[in-house]
């Protein structure tokens, strides 16, 4: 509950947001959509910085990076064709799977990555596309990638006076195989497991893998070990089985009500196997 | 702290406490279409359209929505003179407890001032976020389908609401790997 809410303030400017956040002195917090922070907000907060009127609401592309604004919403980025043209759709089918509409148009993807959420959907996307933020505190604006992003449940590398105030994609993906699975128990639940995974295939042989899960351990995170052994090999039925063994042998999961850990162990494991036979197809 | 709404046409000053949620301010000013439901965004009777949008105002603050439109189903009809929406409702016979019945006739509003054409996977989507836990979604489908149909040739698909505008398919929706 929000109770102890003293203030919603109407920055201007970014330095002005941050110059609030510091002033509370970690009792104050950004807001956009609110989805996540007013469903579940944090303990102790006295403070809500609403960050939407500050222009962070944009995909464009420039001549290294797709760049995306901190408040932009799910919706746009579900229904923007450069979006929907990068790497398979991968972050499209994110913003979208399981996301009713009243939601999609609140939330945003800013709020998705920085809230932080164990079952968010957009970071094992972000993390498969090789995807940095832009984060800016008083001390300056830092980009930081977004494999050292997710620190632990609910903390991120923005920090309780920091602002998350870009998502930055690299074009080189743009090109890379790429695909979002979601396991859920009903269309709008949250994921049991989530799974964002791109390929760069030559002559049929993974060049390169980035294969990522959400939902599963208390962070969004990489699968290293998976990636490695797919370097050099053809994605067919036998790599896949032998895929699918690594990710059981190496995934950590966490247990909650909605799955036991054997249970993610064995979705997070089939859920690889697929993206890996889709991302294979034609290959 | 003191915020800015339109709330069906009429523009106010409201003096609220930061933390109210927009759901309980419509609630209290008289506006009871607008249901105290899940409170976590689930089930979707909160339901209220902000610049044409729907958001579920039991997880939205009433600051958020400063400076902004709010339309509830207070603003589509009367009973002597329904929106097409409604009255597709009422003919389809999509409402039994009635209770979700304002949330997804907005919902189709959104749809339906966005895509005048919507396919029936289209109606799914924008519905997907309320739930009837009585009659099912069968009837409402039909009921936004007709109401499609009759508003696409009657031109009435851009009367009235102020809100979004922007040209989009509406949808978001790609086909599921998963499921």
């Amino acid at each position: 509950m929000l109770q102890h809410l003293e203030e919603v303030y109407f920055p201007e400017s970014l330095a002005l947001a941050l110059e609030k956040l510091n002033q509370y002195e970690g009792a104050a917090a950004p807001i956009a959509g609110g989805t996540d922070i007013v469903a579940d907000p944090p303990p102790g907060i006295r403070c809500l910085v609403n960050i939407t009127h500050l222009g962070l609401d944009y995909v464009t592309e420039d001549e290294t990076h797709i760049r995306i604004g901190a408040t932009t919403t799910m919706q746009k980025l579900a229904t923007s064709p450069e979006v929907a043209a990068l790497a398979g759709g991968i972050l499209s089918l994110s913003t979208c799977e399981g996301w009713p509409r009243p939601i999609r148009n609140a939330a945003t993807i800013g709020g998705n990555l920085a809230g932080a959420g164990p079952y968010a959907d957009t970071p094992a996307a972000m993390l498969a596309l090789a995807a940095e933020a832009v984060v800016v505190t008083a001390d300056g604006e830092r980009t930081v990638a977004m494999d050292d992003f997710f620190v632990d449940y609910r903390t991120t590398a923005v920090s309780k006076r920091g602002i998350l105030k870009e998502i930055r994609i690299p074009r080189s993906v743009k090109s890379s195989r790429g695909i979002f699975l979601k396991l859920s128990r009903t269309t709008v639940d949250q994921a049991l497991v989530n799974v964002g995974a791109t390929l760069e295939l030559e002559d049929g042989c993974c060049k390169s893998a980035r294969i990522a899960v959400g939902a599963v351990t208390r962070t969004p995170r990489r699968l290293a070990e998976v990636e490695k052994q797919l370097e050099g090999k053809h994605i067919d039925a036998d790599t896949i089985e032998e895929i699918k063994k690594v990710v059981s042998d190496t995934v950590e999961p966490m247990v909650d009500f909605r799955a036991s850990a054997d249970y993610r162990r064995d979705m997070s494991a089939l859920l690889v196997g697929r993206a890996l036979l889709a991302l294979g197809r034609g290959a | 702290m003191k915020i800015d709404l339109t709330i069906n046409g009429s523009r106010g000053t409201y003096e609220t406490h930061p933390g109210t949620l927009l759901m309980e301010l419509l609630r209290k000013e008289g506006w009871f279409s607008v249901k105290h439901g899940c409170e976590t965004g689930e089930c979707g009777t909160c339901t209220v359209l902000i610049d044409g949008m729907t958001i579920n105002s039991c997880i939205y603050l009433a600051a958020q929505a400063h400076g902004k439109s709010i339309t509830t189903v207070e603003a589509l009809g009367t009973p002597e003179n329904m929106h097409p929406i409604q009255q597709a409702f009422v003919e389809t016979g999509a409402v039994q407890c009635g209770y979700c019945t304002p949330a997804m006739v907005l919902a189709a509003q959104e749809l339906l001032s966005q895509n005048r054409e919507p396919t029936e996977a289209d109606v799914r989507d924008a519905l997907t976020g309320q739930l009837c836990r009585c009659t099912g979604y069968v009837k409402p489908v039909e009921a936004v389908m007709l109401a499609a149909r009759r508003m696409k040739e009657g031109g009435q698909g851009e009367e009235g609401l102020s809100g979004n505008r922007e040209a989009d398919d509406s949808s978001g929706r790609r086909e599921a790997g998963v499921r």
